[in-house]
C-alpha cells in the first residue's frame, strides 16, 4: 500500500479539489469582470466599479495570506513583519508609476513632485531604471526576497525561533517604517508615492484598466495558490511540516532546517512583494503606513481566522476579515477595533483551526 | 515710527549718547530721591517724542535703578499717562499701577500712550542697559550682562566703559562676551584676538558660526582673516566650543538616557518576569503602562475637582492606584485568556494583541483620542542646573529615583517572599514545582498581576515626562522586549543593565545617526548580539532543549 | 538505596580522580583551550593513528570535555567504537551519557576534543547536526520523537537515505526501490497495517518502533539509541532486544540503558560512565564485579 500525501491535504489533489479551484477561478476571475464590463449599469446583475476595486484589493490580500500560510501554517514561523515585504513590492511598483507620470505632475518636472519639493536636482541612484516596467516588477519581487533572505539567514542560523523571531520581525517592520517616513530616504516620506496617472500607457482611472488589473490580481492569486499547493504537497512540504513539528528530529534525520526555513521565508516574502505590486496601481497610493506593525499582525489574523495550513482557508480568511473591515469601518467605525480585537482573542481561544477547521468538523458530523 | 522722518536722527542720537556716556564717566549718581526721579521721568508723559527721549536720557544719567520699571514698560508699550500726567503701567490684565512705586493706582481722565519713535527706541536700550548694568547687586548686573545678547552699535561704547570699571569677574567676562561681536570686526588684530579669547573662555556656542567664518578661505584662496595669530585664537575658540558642546551633550544624553532607561526598565521588568515564567509575550504589556498613565490622569483630575488644596500630593495616590488598576487588568487578562493558551506562545501573542486593541479603543472612547496632560506636582517642576544650558529636571530625577525604588521592591518580592520563591521555582522547572505542591496557576496569576502593576508604575513615571495618549504603550513593547532579550529572561540584574544600556545607546545614537537610524542600529546590534551568543539567551542548553 | 540516589547527583568536585580509566587514552596532542574559530576542521592523521591504534574502529571520541556554566559534564572522555559492535553505555544520572550522545550528534559543541569517523577526515564537532546525520550517524531520543502530524509512511519516507536539499525535496518522487525499502522496514517494525495512520495516534511502544524504523531508513553506520525500552512492556522489550542484536554486526550500535537485565541480554561490551569520564569498560560480568562500579552504583560501602 502506498499512502502518499498527508491526510487533510489529500483533498487538494482530489477531483473535488480541482472542481473547487476551477469554480472559484471562473466566478472570481471571469464572471465578476464580465458582469462589471459587459452588463449595463442599470442591470441588477451589474458589478459596480467600487466593488471591483474592493475585490481587487482582497485578491491581493489573498496572495499575502497564502504567503503567510506558507511560512506560518506550514513552517510554524509567525512573521509579524510581512507588511514590509508587501510595502516594498508596492513601492517598487509605485516608483515605476511615479516616473511614468513624467512632466504631468504639479511642478511640471520630469522628477517626481516630492523631489522637486525637496529641491533635488536629479533622480537618486536607486530610482534609476524604474522607468522600465520589467525592472520595477523584478525589483518588486527581488527586493523583498533579498531583504527576507538576508534577515532570515542571520536569524535562522542563530536558531532564533518562536516568539523571539516574531518580535524581531516586528522590530524590522517598525524600523523600516521609521526609515520610510523620512523625506531623506527618497520615497516621498510621510505622503509616500501617489497621484499615479498611467500604467504601461493605460490610464489608471479608466474602468477598463481597473478591470484588467483586477483580472491580473485574480490570475496572480491563482498562480500563487497553485505554486503553494505544489510546494506543500511535495516532499519539501512534508519536510517543512516536520521542521514545524519536531525540528530536532528533522535535523537528526538529515535535513538542514535553516535552508528549508530560508526557502519558505524568502518565497513568502517574494509573494508578498508580488501582492504589493498588484495592489498599488489599484489603490493609487503607497505610503509608510503600510509598514505599521499593526498591519502585519492583522495579516496573520486573516490566516488564523481562515484556518492555518489549509491554503484555501487563508484566502477565505483574507476575504472574510477584510470584508468585515470594509463593512464595519463604514457602518460602525467605533466598533471595528472591538470586533477586530475580539476576533484575535476568539480565534486563538475557541477556533484554533479557523473557519476551514470548523467547516471540516461540520462536514464530518453530517 | 511715523514721526521719525522729521528729525535729524543721527545728530540727536549722538547728543543723547554723549550725555549718557559723559555722566557715566563721572560716576553713577546715587541716592536720588524719589522726587528727583519723578521729576526726571515727568517728561515721559508727553506726546512729543523729543520730550520722551530727553526724559530717558535724564533718568539714565541719574543712574537710579528705580526708573527701570517705567522704562521697561515704555519698551514693552505698557506705559500710560493720564490727564494729570501721572505715569501708570498698564498690565496685560488691564490693571493699572504706579510706574514708580508699583502700587495699584487709578487713572484720572483719559489714558494716553507716550510718544515713541526710532529715536526714543534708540535712547531706550542704552538707558536700560546702563541702568541695570550699574545696579549695586553683582547678580543683577550679571543677569543684565548675560541678557545683552548681541548689543547694538550704540550700546557698545557704554559697555566698554562699564567693563573697565566693573569689579566683578563674572560680570566682566559676560561684558567681554557681549562685546565680542563688535571686537571681532574691529580693524585691530589685538581686538579680534581679545574677542576670540573671551569666546574661548565662555565657550559660547552661539558664536561658533562667527568664529568659523574667520577660518574660511576666500575665492582667491586666501584666508578671510589675514592675521595668523587671530586665526590661531579662532581655532582655539572653536575647539573650546566643541569640547564644551560635547560635554554638555554627553551630560544631557546620559541624563536623558538614564531616565528613558528607567522607564524602559519599569516596562521590561514585568515582561521579563512573566516571559521567564510562562514563555509568552504579552503584547498588551505596553497597554498596562498606558492604563497606569491614565490612572494618574484620573487621580489628578479627582484632586483638582475635590482636593485642590492638596493637588501637589496627587502623585502619592496615583502610584498605588496605578499599580492596583494595571495589576487588576493583568490578573483579569491572565485568568480569562492567557491561562487557556498555555504552551501556545504564538497564539498568546496574537490574543494579547487583540486585548491591546480592546484596551486602546476603550480608553479612546472614554478619554478621547487626543493626548491628555498630566501636570507635574509643583515640587517636581523646575530642576538643577549643573552646567549652563544643562538642567536636570526634578521630574526626570524623580523618575530615576522612583524606578530604583520599584526595582528594590521587585527584588525584595522575588528574593524575600514566599511568592518570589515560588515564582523562581516555577520559572526553573514548572513540572517539578507543580509536583512539589506549588499551585502554578496561582503563581502565574499573581506574577502576571505584579508584572502588569509594575508596568502601571512605569506609566505613572512616563506621565511625568510626556503627554499621555491611548497609543502610548505601543511604542514601548518592542523596546522592552529588546531589553528582555539583551538582559536575559527573568534576571533582574540583566533587565536593569539591558534597560539602561538600551536607553543610553538610544540617546547617544540619536544625535549622531538620528532617531531612526539609531533604532535600526540597535536592531542590527541585537541581531549581531544573538549571533555572538546563540547559546546564551535563545537556545536552551542540555536536555531541556530536547523537546524543542 | 537512598545513599546511592544521592551519590548520583552531580557533585561539584572535579572528576580528575577517574584518571585510572582502563580505556586507552593517548597523551593529548593539542593545547586544551583553543578559540572556536581557530580549531582545525579536519583531524590530524598522526593523531588519528595514535587514537585508533590499529583497532577496527568506526567512530572515535577523542579527549572530549564539555562544561555548562562551570559544571563539567564531560571530562577528557575518550571512547572508541569498533565496527559492528553493540556497546552499552551505563552510568548513574548525570554521568554524561546523554551529553556524550549530544556531542557525537553535534547538538552540543565540546570545549575541547574531537569526534571523527575513521574513514573520514572531518572533525564532527565542527559540523552541524544534519551534516553528521548525512554521514551516517543516527540517533534515537529518550522520549520517542516522531513526526506526529505525518503518517507512518511519511515518517519513513522523510527518514529515507538520500539527498536532503530543498530542491531535490521539491521534485522528489519515490523510486520503486525506495518503496520496496519502506515496505521492508514497515514489515520489520510491525507497522505495516498502520502505514496510513498519523504517527501521533500510535501507542507509545509503536512510536518507539517507528523511530527505530526511521533510523533503519537512514541506513546509518552508527546508531545511537537512548533508553530504547523506557515505557515498554516486557514483551516489547524482548522484541527490541532482538532487533538491536540483529542490527549489530552490520552497523555499530550504542545503547544507553538503565535496565541492567536488558543490558545483560544484549551487550557484549559495556562502558561505565561516571562524572563525565569512563570509569570502567569490559564485558558485563567484569564490569559488574568492579568494586569502583559497585561503589558508584551503591554508594560508599557502609561500615
Amino acid at each position: 500500500m502506498t499512502a502518499e500525501p498527508a491526510v487533510g491535504l489529500k483533498a487538494l489533489h482530489s477531483r473535488r479539489g480541482w472542481i473547487g479551484v476551477g469554480a472559484a477561478t471562473l466566478i472570481v476571475g471571469v464572471i465578476v469582470p464580465l458582469l462589471s464590463v459587459a452588463v449595463p449599469a442599470s442591470s441588477p446583475l451589474h458589478v459596480p466599479d467600487y466593488l471591483v476595486a474592493l475585490l481587487g484589493k482582497f485578491l491581493c490580500y489573498g496572495i499575502v495570506a497564502l504567503a503567510i500560510d506558507l511560512i506560518w501554517g506550514f513552517t510554524g514561523i509567525l512573521s509579524l513583519g510581512h507588511g514590509v515585504f508587501f510595502a516594498l513590492g508596492g513601492y517598487a511598483m509605485g516608483m515605476y508609476l511615479m516616473l511614468s507620470i513624467g512632466a504631468q505632475g504639479v511642478y511640471k518636472s520630469v522628477l517626481p513632485d516630492f523631489m522637486v519639493f525637496l529641491d533635488w536636482k536629479e533622480l537618486p541612484w536607486f530610482w534609476r531604471g524604474f522607468d522600465n516596467l520589467s525592472v520595477a516588477l523584478a525589483a518588486a519581487l527581488l527586493v523583498p526576497g533579498l531583504l527576507a533572505f538576508a534577515f532570515g539567514y542571520f536569524a535562522f542560523r542563530s536558531r532564533i525561533r518562536g516568539v523571539y523571531f516574531s518580535i524581531i520581525t516586528q522590530a524590522l517592520t517598525y524600523a523600516l517604517m521609521l526609515l520610510f517616513f523620512r523625506n531623506e530616504t527618497g520615497f516621498g516620506g510621510n505622503n509616500g508615492l501617489t497621484d499615479f496617472k498611467s500604467l504601461y500607457g493605460y490610464d489608471l482611472h479608466e474602468p477598463s484598466t481597473k478591470v484588467a488589473l483586477y483580472v491580473l490580481s485574480a490570475l496572480g492569486l491563482l498562480l500563487t495558490y497553485l505554486l503553494c499547493r505544489f510546494i506543500v504537497t511535495s516532499k519539501a512540504g512534508r519536510v517543512l511540516r516536520a521542521i514545524r513539528d519536531v525540528e530536532s528530529r528533522a535535523m537528526f534525520v538529515g535535513f538542514n532546517p535553516t535552508s528549508y526555513k530560508l526557502f519558505a521565508w524568502t518565497l513568502s516574502a517574494i509573494l508578498c512583494g508580488l501582492a504589493g505590486a498588484l495592489y498599488v496601481p489599484q489603490v493609487g497610493i503607497i505610503n509608510p503606513g503600510e509598514m505599521q506593525p499593526a498591519n502585519s499582525i492583522e495579516m496573520a489574523i486573516w490566516v488564523a481566522v481562515g484556518g492555518r495550513a489549509t491554503l484555501f482557508g487563508a484566502i477565505l480568511g483574507a476575504f472574510l476579515v477584510n470584508g468585515m473591515r470594509s463593512f464595519f469601518t463604514a457602518a460602525m467605525p467605533n466598533a471595528w477595533l472591538y470586533i477586530l480585537g475580539s476576533l484575535f482573542i476568539a480565534v486563538t481561544l475557541f477556533f484554533p483551526d479557523g473557519v476551514a477547521g470548523a467547516l471540516g468538523r461540520l462536514k464530518r458530523k453530517s | 515710527m511715523t514721526r521719525s522722518g522729521s528729525f535729524n536722527v543721527a545728530a540727536r542720537l549722538r547728543r543723547a549718547l554723549g550725555a549718557v556716556v559723559g555722566l557715566l564717566a563721572f560716576g553713577v549718581a546715587v541716592n536720588a530721591s524719589a522726587d528727583q526721579l519723578s521729576e526726571d521721568l515727568a517728561g515721559l508723559a508727553s506726546k512729543d517724542a523729543a520730550d520722551v527721549s530727553r526724559a530717558i536720557i535724564k533718568a539714565a544719567n541719574r543712574g537710579d535703578a528705580r526708573a527701570l520699571p517705567a522704562l521697561h514698560a515704555l519698551d514693552d508699550g505698557k506705559l500710560r499717562f493720564d490727564t494729570v500726567k501721572h505715569l501708570l503701567i498698564k498690565a496685560d490684565t488691564g490693571k493699572l499701577s504706579d510706574a514708580l512705586t508699583g502700587a495699584a493706582a487709578n487713572a484720572q481722565g483719559k489714558l494716553e500712550e507716550p510718544a515713541s519713535d526710532n529715536e526714543v527706541r534708540r535712547a531706550l536700550s542704552p538707558a536700560l542697559a546702563s541702568l541695570s548694568l550699574s545696579a549695586p547687586d553683582p547678580k543683577t548686573r550679571l543677569a543684565a550682562a548675560r541678557s545683552l545678547g548681541r548689543p547694538s552699535d550704540e550700546i557698545v561704547p557704554i559697555l566698554r566703559k562699564l567693563k573697565t570699571k566693573e569689579s566683578d569677574a563674572d560680570v566682566k567676562m559676560a561684558l567681554a562676551l557681549a562685546l565680542a561681536p563688535a571686537d571681532m570686526v574691529s580693524p585691530k588684530p589685538a581686538d579680534r584676538v581679545r574677542a576670540l579669547e573671551a569666546i574661548r573662555t565662555a565657550s559660547d556656542a552661539t558664536f561658533k558660526g562667527d568664529v568659523e567664518r574667520l577660518l574660511l578661505k576666500g575665492e582667491d584662496g586666501k584666508f578671510v582673516e589675514p592675521d595668523a595669530s587671530v586665526r590661531a585664537a579662532a581655532s582655539a575658540a572653536i575647539s573650546a566650543i566643541e569640547t564644551r558642546q560635547f560635554l554638555i551633550n554627553s551630560v544631557a544624553n546620559t541624563f536623558y538616557g538614564l531616565s528613558l532607561g528607567s522607564v524602559l526598565i519599569l516596562c521590561a521588568l514585568g515582561l521579563a518576569i512573566t516571559f521567564g515564567l510562562m514563555r509568552v509575550i504579552n503584547m498588551a504589556h505596553g497597554e498596562m503602562m498606558m492604563i497606569g498613565a491614565y490612572t494618574s490622569f484620573v487621580v489628578q483630575n479627582f484632586f483638582i475637582a475635590h482636593l485642590a488644596s492638596h493637588l501637589d500630593w496627587y502623585i502619592a495616590v496615583a502610584v498605588p492606584a496605578a499599580f492596583a488598576v494595571s495589576g487588576a487588568v493583568g490578573v483579569l487578562m491572565e485568568r480569562t485568556v492567557i491561562r487557556h493558551l498555555y504552551g501556545r506562545p504564538l497564539e498568546t501573542l496574537l490574543a494579547t494583541w487583540g486585548i491591546s486593541l480592546l484596551l486602546i479603543q476603550t480608553v479612546r472612547l472614554i478619554f478621547g483620542a487626543q493626548n491628555v496632560t498630566v501636570a507635574n506636582p509643583s515640587w517636581l517642576s523646575g530642576g538643577v542646573e549643573i552646567l549652563p544650558e544643562v538642567v536636570l529636571t526634578y521630574s526626570r530625577l524623580a523618575v530615576i529615583a522612583f524606578s530604583i525604588v520599584v526595582m528594590l521592591f521587585v527584588w525584595a518580592l522575588m528574593q524575600k517572599t514566599r511568592l518570589g520563591l515560588e515564582v523562581r521555582a516555577v520559572t526553573q522547572n514548572r513540572e517539578m514545582a507543580a509536583a512539589m505542591g506549588i499551585s502554578t496557576r496561582r503563581v502565574d496569576m499573581w506574577t502576571f498581576g505584579i508584572g502588569s502593576g509594575v508596568a502601571g508604575l512605569g506609566g505613572v513615571a512616563l506621565s511625568q515626562l510626556s503627554n499621555v495618549g491611548p497609543e502610548l504603550g505601543q511604542g514601548y513593547i518592542v523596546d522592552s522586549f529588546m531589553v528582555v532579550v539583551l538582559g536575559g529572561v527573568g534576571k533582574l540584574a540583566g533587565t536593569i543593565v539591558g534597560g539602561l544600556g538600551l536607553g543610553l545607546v538610544n540617546k547617544y545614537l540619536e544625535p549622531v545617526a538620528g532617531a531612526v537610524l539609531g533604532k535600526i542600529c540597535i536592531l542590527g546590534f541585537i541581531i549581531v548580539f544573538i549571533q555572538r551568543r546563540p547559546q546564551g539567551i535563545f537556545a536552551l542548553k542540555g536536555r531541556a532543549a530536547e523537546g524543542m | 538505596m537512598s545513599t546511592s540516589a544521592l551519590s548520583t547527583v552531580p557533585a561539584d568536585e572535579s572528576a580528575e580522580k577517574t584518571g585510572s580509566s582502563p580505556s586507552v587514552s593517548p597523551p593529548s596532542a593539542e593545547p586544551k583551550k583553543r578559540s572556536w574559530s581557530a580549531r582545525p576542521r579536519t583531524i590530524d592523521p598522526v593523531r588519528r593513528e595514535a587514537v585508533v591504534a590499529g583497532r577496527p574502529a568506526v567512530l572515535c571520541v577523542d579527549n572530549i570535555s564539555v562544561s555548562f556554566d562551570g559544571f563539567k559534564a564531560l571530562t577528557n572522555l575518550t571512547l572508541i567504537l569498533e565496527k559492528g559492535e553493540l556497546r552499552c553505555l551505563i552510568g548513574p544520572n548525570g554521568a554524561g551519557k546523554t551529553t556524550l550522545m549530544d556531542v557525537i550528534t553535534g547538538k552540543t559543541k565540546p570545549d575541547s576534543g574531537t569526534v571523527f569517523l575513521t574513514h573520514d577526515a572531518r572533525d564532527l564537532t565542527q559540523l552541524a547536526e544534519y551534516e553528521i546525520a548525512e554521514l551516517g550517524i543516527c540517533r534515537k531520543f529518550q522520549r520517542p520523537t516522531v513526526f506526529a502530524g505525518h503518517t507512518v509512511y511519511e515518517n519513513l519516507e522523510l527518514a529515507l537515505q538520500g539527498k536532503k536539499g530543498v530542491l531535490s525535496s521539491l521534485f522528489f518522487r519515490l523510486s520503486a526501490a525506495q518503496k520496496t525499502t519502506i515496505e521492508g522496514i514497515l514489515e520489520q517494525i510491525g507497522l505495516h497495517e498502520h502505514a496510513a495512520v498519523r504517527a501521533g495516534q500510535l501507542a507509545h511502544g509503536q512510536k518507539q518502533w517507528l523511530e527505530i524504523g526511521m533510523l533503519l531508513a537512514q541506513n546509518p553506520k552508527v546508531l545511537l539509541v537512548d533508553e530504547p525500552i523506557a515505557g515498554m512492556t516486557h514483551q516489547e522489550s524482548e522484541r527490541t532486544a532482538e532487533l538491536l542484536k540483529s542490527l549489530a554486526g552490520e552497523r555499530t550500535v550504542v545503547v544507553v540503558e538503565h535496565d541492567m537485565e536488558f543490558v545483560r541480554s544484549i551487550a557484549k561490551k559495556v562502558t561505565v560512565l561516571h562524572q563525565g569520564s569512563v570509569l570502567a569498560e569490559g564485558d558485563i560480568d567484569s564490569v559488574q564485579n568492579d568494586p569502583r562500579v559497585v561503589e558508584v552504583y551503591l554508594g560508599e560501602p557502609r561500615t
